[in-house]
């Protein structure tokens, strides 16, 4: 009779002859490195502040940046199934102090180790007011405080004020760049590309030959892949805040859409208007009209508003969007029924226009229907004696 | 006619009542009640009033009591008799008692869950307390996720979604798993072979994560009518229960009819059609508009049967929504539907495969007709409990097919009446299934060495092996995951593999749907290139069978045959376990391979069942590794018989076991398989196998080694008791497959290993 052993073979249809596992080897502490960074190269992440921060997330909840206490941090991990079986075996994290960025990375020499690493990042923690990663919101933070919480170290990460580039850098890059990793980034905003870059996908089966072979030289690639991800990220950082705070010195029309918007949504009404005024004049004059039309609108800056319609309207942007607007303008805030009819006919004209375009049945109806409802209100009011409300 | 008087006039109709072999009649039950209990949260009594509930019956009492008391609970119950409160009742009152205490209820689909979440909605609702109550599956969208693993006191699930979706994930549970006070599993009696299995390994699993977060949930699990709950219960937990098997409910008279179709071909031994008598009887109640659930053991029998019954209610605009089917492979919001329209009473007649068994919410029925045997005491219990509404008159009626254990049932009502329900069987340390399990656990959390997780098996030694495959690392006493995969992704609790066949509706070429899905072990057998596919009563023809993309493009025809396909399978011998001398002969149980290949088809006329011609079918084989028992049968029992003779023997023989073994095994037909050679390759002698139809194996064919050749003078019985002269269905097959002497070949050898 085969042995459990043998019966495991068959059914896991495994070929396979016993071998012996490597000899367990056992280091007192887990690796750290340090490197240091001149903050020359990490586009003047020193001038940074609250208020940029805020700026470039609107989401943004930290309530304190001193650039001393910023936590830069990501993590290179044994997979990408977020299960609590996927560990973070090299973590790199920097901070700024008076020598420069200071890079420390603390890789797991084997699995006992990760105890002892996470509380030396628990300690890093400690001493930062914001963490700052890229797509750590869904990934490096859940996957740290999974790890912490199965080594019994109760800290909340996913809790902490948090500055996620990714999101940040998407609302700012996705226009020109379509996908944006960090090293799409680098190449095309920071103008840092990377040589003999390991790709990520291999990560996880270097740590795993590491385990097996004790080859320290195995993990190299990895933490030079490391090192300049964590570098990247406080020069991206400096990056996207400068763009924040002066958009004027932004290069590429598309970004400077992306951070008008940003602006928009976290309330900085008058600096993103600066940005739409910058690109009236550009080949994105149609969007950046539509976003200052409309942040008149919610100020009720009715007089501003109107002037950007009819600029839309003479240059023939937006379509029927500019011509509705304005009907509703001269229907509801200036109560001028004429005018808005007048309008929603112009609409109802354009709109024909362009008809051959999908979707624009539904919109045609819907003006159809605003034409006859101001017809309604116009003849009752004739009844009534055409008295003003 | 109502009911009552319908049975009156079926008593009294001669041509009726001679086919019909036995008439139980099980007369009302009045109820048993209990007060409430003191302990009960005092805000459930007035909501519950407002129901009409005064009292508890005995069973809900008892089970709230033994709660109370921390212990493992496991409530055995008929359709209909307020199961739900046997838990909701116990939960609530401790959530309400203990705000930060949680709860997860597991029901076996997805279905029922939601079935159950909407009723326990309406108590907590009524009552007007803060309990939050999330179901937590697939079609949970990724928003509430966060909410229900925060915030859900009561989180309902399904054991896949434990399995896939919760264990895997649990530092992102740390609340649930912390504060865990009761797991209520529901139909217990659902995980029985493979799925029963991983079940027990969840649990396992699930317990081993609570002993990491501190926490020790009591269970509560509910069970219909089975031989072994407590059992079967206990298996599945890993420890003893409290078994309450006593109902206070009230129930109906029921009335439970045998009918035997009548013999047409004595030589033959050929009988009327199940499916026509079926239909005959199941026409006549829905003609007088008594609401019935029919019941057909496959796909295509639910079909037929719907087709037909369709045609039978048709108004003058062609509708005929009255009659539906409702089988697994239908979309859930069909199902949905369906569902809503029985409750309703819109629907007055489904036809379903056992997708009904199980307890979701369809009301209740007034009659219910099995086309055949179900092939279980249980589930026949459990199918005719569809029919009854609490007090009211209820019949069912089972139509025997000419299958040997059909008409071994029909023929033996003492049998079925005086014999408790099937046992459920599983076996948790089945080698395949606790690996991926093993696997699935060492991802959750490290093993520690000399960590136990299976008792029955040396996990040291597993965890040996899967450090020699490189999935884990021992260091410093500890095994840690060292793999990039995700193991629950690749173990399916239901069947060997996860992977199902999409059916894609091409009728139109521009408007493709997707009408529903089956397992790839079924597929060369349904959905084979040329196939005519049966689903709600339509009729599809299989134009293209895309098995690497899984998908199988159908389009609609009318056609006047159905067909069916030869599946081949082998077995082949691995290892043998045990072994014991069978004359000079053995008797042996081992480790098998198993190998299916459907290598063509066959046309048969819809109403006559002729064949009409066949097919090739070009498919690529599966393979399963499993568990099997062989009698390799030497001289001193084959002796003297030739080369065909001994072959109609082994065949007749086979067939007969076939039927016979799921009797004494107390399983489901499908569960097991009989298999024969006249000269397997590795035993060299002329060999009868019987193995399990799952993966890996679940313990039933080391049983039938346990009863060496006992088994035999059963078969014997059955085969000498046919009133058949030379063979026929319901004993060794027809004549034209065993031979002129093959049930005399066949009744030779019984005699002869009986002898032994």
């Amino acid at each position: 009779m085969r042995n459990l052993r043998e019966r495991l073979m068959a059914v896991t249809g495994s070929r396979k002859e016993a071998q012996s596992a490597a000899p367990p080897v056992q280091e007192e502490a887990c690796f750290c490195r340090e490197h240091i960074a001149p903050l020359s190269a990490l586009h003047g992440i020193e001038r940074t502040t609250l208020e940029d921060a805020r700026a470039c997330d609107p989401l943004f909840t930290g309530e304190r940046w001193d650039v001393s206490r910023l936590l830069f941090l990501d993590t290179e991990t044994t997979g990408l199934s977020g299960g609590a079986g996927t560990v973070a075996f090299l973590v790199g994290v920097g901070f700024i102090d008076e020598r420069g960025m200071v890079i420390r990375q603390y890789v797991m020499r084997n699995y006992a180790q990760e105890a002892q690493m996470l509380a030396q990042i628990a300690a890093h923690f400690e001493r930062a007011d914001v963490v700052v990663t890229f797509n750590g919101k869904s990934f490096d933070l859940p996957l740290l405080e999974s790890r912490m919480i199965l080594n019994r170290i109760r800290l909340p990460v996913t809790q902490y004020p948090h500055l996620d580039l990714l999101h940040a850098a998407r609302r700012v890059y996705k226009l020109r760049l379509g996908r944006c990793t960090l090293s799409a980034l680098e190449k095309a905003v920071l103008g840092t590309g990377r040589e003999d870059d390991l790709p990520g996908a291999q990560v996880p089966q270097r740590y795993f030959d590491y385990i097996r072979t004790r080859e320290f030289a195995l993990l190299e690639d990895v933490l030079r892949h490391n090192l300049q991800d964590v570098q990247s990220l406080a020069a991206l950082t400096g990056h996207l805040c400068a763009a924040f705070r002066a958009p004027q010195t932004v290069e590429h029309e598309q970004d400077l859409l992306g951070v008008g918007r940003t602006l928009m949504r976290g309330g900085h009404t008058q600096r993103a208007r600066t940005c739409f005024k910058i690109l009236g004049h550009s080949s994105l004059s149609g969007q950046a009209h539509m976003h200052l039309a409309v942040s008149y609108r919610r100020a009720q800056e009715w007089q501003e508003a109107v002037e950007s319609w009819r600029t839309m309207i003479a240059r023939g942007e937006g379509g029927t969007w500019p011509y509705i607007e304005l009907a509703k303008y001269w229907e509801h805030v200036a109560g001028d029924l004429p005018q808005a009819l007048s309008c929603a006919c112009a609409a109802l004209r354009c709109a024909l226009n362009t008809a051959q375009l999908t979707g624009t049945e539904v919109q045609i109806e819907s003006i159809h229907r605003r034409i006859a409802r101001l017809k309604r209100k116009l003849a009752a009011r004739k009844q009534t004696g055409g008295t003003q409300p | 006619m109502n009911l009552e008087q319908l049975i009156g006039r079926l008593k009294d109709t001669p041509s009726f009542m001679e086919n019909v072999t036995h008439w139980e009649t099980i007369p009302a039950r009045e109820a048993r009640y209990a007060p409430f209990p003191e302990g009960l949260d005092p805000r459930v009594v007035p909501v519950l009033a407002a129901h009409g509930i005064y009292h508890l019956y005995s069973h809900q009492r008892e089970a709230f009591d033994c709660v109370q008391r921390g212990e493992d609970v496991c409530v055995v119950t008929p359709t209909a008799s307020g199961k739900t409160l046997c838990y909701n009742l116990p939960v609530l009152t401790g959530i309400l008692k203990n705000p930060d205490a949680r709860a997860l209820y597991l029901f076996p689909t997805k279905a029922l869950s939601a079935d159950q979440v909407s009723e326990l909605y309406e108590l907590i609702e009524a009552m007007g307390v803060d309990v939050k109550t999330y179901t937590y599956d697939g079609d949970t969208p990724a928003a509430a996720r966060r909410q229900v693993r925060q915030a859900g006191h009561i989180v309902v699930t399904n054991p896949d979604m434990l399995h896939s979706g919760v264990l895997p994930h649990h530092t992102k549970w740390v609340k649930l798993f912390e504060n865990l006070r009761y797991v209520v599993i529901d139909e217990i009696h659902a995980y029985r072979g493979v799925f029963g299995s991983n079940l027990a390994n969840v649990l396992r699993r699930l317990m081993r994560l609570c002993r990491f977060y501190g926490s020790h949930p009591q269970f509560i699990v509910c069970s219909a009518t089975i031989a072994n709950p407590g059992e079967l219960a206990q298996m599945l937990i890993g420890r003893p229960v409290t078994l309450i098997d006593q109902s206070g409910a009230a129930s109906g008279e029921k009335h439970i009819v045998f009918y035997n179709p009548p013999v047409v071909n004595r030589q033959l031994g050929v009988r009327k059609s199940v499916l026509q008598e079926t239909l005959r009887i199941a026409s006549m109640l829905v003609d007088n508009d008594i609401s019935t659930i029919v019941f057909g053991k496959s796909r295509l029998t639910v079909e037929v049967l719907t087709r037909h019954l369709k045609e039978r209610v048709r108004d003058p605009l062609g509708n005929a929504g009255r009659v539906r089917g409702y089988r697994g492979g239908y979309l859930p919001t069909l199902r949905r539907e369906i569902e809503r329209g029985l409750r309703k009473g819109e629907i007055r007649a489904v036809i379903s495969t056992n997708a009904l068994e199980l307890g979701i919410d369809i009301g209740q029925l007034d009659a219910c007709v099995m086309c055949g045997y179900p092939g279980s005491i249980a589930s026949t219990w459990q199918e005719a409990g569809r029919a009854g509404r609490r007090k009211n008159t209820s019949l069912t009626v089972v139509v025997a097919s000419s299958s040997a254990l059909d008409q071994y049932i029909i023929n033996h009502p003492g049998y079925f009446f005086g014999r408790s329900p099937e046992n459920a069987l599983i076996h948790p340390d089945n080698l395949y299934v606790l690996l991926g399990h093993v696997k699935c656990a060492a991802y959750e959390l490290p093993f520690e060495e000399g960590e136990s997780f299976a008792p029955g098996v040396s996990t040291q030694e597993l965890l040996t092996y899967l450090c020699e495959e490189h999935i884990l690392n021992l260091t410093a006493g500890r095994y840690y995951w060292m793999a990039e995969e995700f193991p629950a992704a690749d173990l399916s609790l239901r069947s060997v593999t996860s992977e199902n066949f999409v059916i894609i509706d091409i009728t139109h070429p521009e408007h493709r749907v997707a009408i529903g899905e089956m397992d790839r072990y079924t597929v060369p057998m349904l959905l084979h290139e040329h196939a005519i596919y049966m689903h709600e009563g339509q009729q599809y023809q299989v134009e293209k069978l895309d098995f690497t993309e899984k998908k199988a493009y159908v389009r609609s025809v009318d056609v006047d045959y159905y067909t069916d396909a030869d599946l081949n399978t082998s077995v082949r011998v691995l290892d043998v376990l045990k072994e014991q001398p069978l004359g000079g002969g053995t008797l042996g149980y081992g480790d098998v391979l198993v190998t299916w290949l459907v290598t063509m088809f066959k046309k048969f006329k819809l109403d006559t069942q002729e064949t009409l011609g066949f097919g090739p079918v070009d498919l690529p084989e599966l393979e399963m590794p499993t568990n099997a028992c062989w009698w390799a049968l030497d001289e001193s029992i084959t002796g003297g018989l030739s080369m065909d003779d001994l072959q109609g023997g082994m065949l007749g023989i086979s067939n007969a076991l076939g039927q016979i073994l799921p009797v004494y095994l107390m399983c489901s037909p499908r569960d097991i398989c009989v298999q024969y050679r006249v000269r397997d390759p590795f035993t060299k002698l002329p060999t009868i196998i019987v193995f399990d139809n799952y993966a890996g194996g679940i313990g039933l064919s080391e049983r039938v080694y346990g009863m060496r050749s006992l088994i035999f003078s059963d078969v014997h019985a059955l085969i000498a008791g046919c009133v058949c002269e030379a063979g026929c269905p319901s004993c060794v097959g027809p004549v034209g497959e065993v031979g002129e002497r093959g049930k005399q070949t066949a009744l030779l050898l019984t005699e002869r290993l009986m002898a032994l």
